[in-house]
């Protein structure tokens, strides 16, 4: 018994042994000129695995890069409270060297001061952000435009207003005005067409834009900047 | 040679086959855990489930993400809808009005300098699926 017992040893061991020594071998290195072309190889390799890594941060900043945005609740000389479309009071801080303050109108930017910014006024805000600060690198003042869409369930045609229901039940009054942008989806061409007040239905779709002022008399009623109708019959073709 | 040593051998044999090959499988699946891609290109992670489940998606967007910063004059939107849908692009500046010939979309969409409100509104052509809106906001900034 004992000497299967060291025949049976000696077997295991010599053949559980040999793929350790194979898979070893396939690391050792075997000459010097070989170990300096390696040497080489992995500093280039290390410089483009650097080169990759710089530019994956570089390009994750860039998406990461966020803005927030609301109205003007609160001012102060270095730090204003807004209001954004969430209900979510945040902090800006405003540093007098590093801030660049901007108004936004027509397209062009135009530098202003902190006092300028009022209770009421629109911002965005980009910069770090920790907790529900934001430490302003620059602050925009803007226009905060609405874009909505729904279903008409009134026409006031002495008012030239419309009543609209949205997906999420906000019920919106808007006003046609003489600069109002009007157009309606042509249903077998499928191209936008110029349309006048007297066309737009109840139960029509309307897409609209408007700007909100946060100081409108009623909430929920805005002049009309543009309206994209679709008529009720596209959904009965 | 006794019965008792060939069996001894034999066994020996077989059992340290069954050990070089489970060292040789344990080296490989450690040499590729090494190995492993930092951009995640061999990444699986689609599955079948999930391909089925974003195929009756009506409106998703897979480009730009919300609350993003540009310094560009314009943006590429891209996302999956149903197949055959009409899309109606809003923002203060631009109304568009796309009809899909497959379930994806692309399109080259212009921003004004600041906040860019956009709102993307998916009709399905089966009309009884109503219609579908995502709202994006895009800030057109020039940081300098």
């Amino acid at each position: 018994m004992k000497k299967v017992l060291v025949v049976f040893s000696i077997a295991f061991f010599l053949v559980g042994s040999v793929p350790r020594t194979v898979t070893g071998q396939t690391k050792t290195a075997t000459g010097s000129s070989k170990a300096a072309s390696d040497e080489a190889g992995i500093d280039s390799d290390t410089k483009k695995f650097k080169e990759k890594i710089v530019n994956a941060v570089s390009e994750q900043y860039k998406k990461d890069r966020k803005a927030v945005s609301g109205f003007v609740t609160k001012t102060s000389d270095s730090l204003l409270t807004i209001k954004t479309d969430t209900d979510e009071d945040l902090e800006v801080k405003n540093d007098e060297i590093l801030t660049k303050i901007y108004q936004i109108s027509n397209g062009q930017k135009k530098e202003i001061k902190m006092s300028q910014i009022e209770k009421g006024d629109y911002i965005i805000a980009t910069g770090p952000m920790i907790d529900k600060t934001v430490t302003a690198n620059f602050i925009y003042m803007d226009e905060k435009y609405l874009v909505k869409t729904g279903k008409i369930t009134e026409v006031n045609k002495e008012e030239y207003s419309l009543k609209v229901s949205t997906v999420e039940k906000d019920v919106f009054t808007i006003d046609i005005e003489t600069s109002t942008k009007q157009q309606i989806l042509n249903i077998n061409s499928l191209v936008l067409e110029k349309v006048g007040f007297s066309k737009i239905k109840e139960g029509d779709t309307i897409h609209f834009t408007a700007i909100k002022t946060g100081k409108e008399k009623e909430p929920n009623h805005f002049p009309a900047q543009k309206i994209v109708i679709i008529p009720q019959e596209y959904f009965l073709k | 040679m006794k019965k008792e040593t060939i069996t001894a051998v034999t066994l020996g044999i077989m059992l340290g086959i069954a050990v070089a090959v489970f060292v040789v499988f344990r080296a490989k699946e450690n040499q590729l855990s090494k190995n492993k891609p930092i951009n995640g290109v061999n990444k699986v992670t689609p599955s079948i489930a999930k391909k089925n489940e974003e195929a009756i998606v009506p409106l998703q967007i897979t480009e730009p993400s919300d609350g993003i910063i540009v310094s560009s004059k314009s943006i590429k939107i891209k996302g999956k809808v149903n197949k055959d849908s009409l899309i109606i692009i809003q923002s203060p500046i631009k109304d568009m009005v796309l009809k899909t010939d497959s379930d994806t979309f692309d399109v080259d969409y212009p921003l004004a300098m600041g906040e860019n409100a956009i709102e993307l509104t998916v009709y399905s052509k089966d009309k009884n699926l109503g219609s579908f809106q995502k709202e994006l906001k895009i800030y057109s900034l020039d940081e300098q």
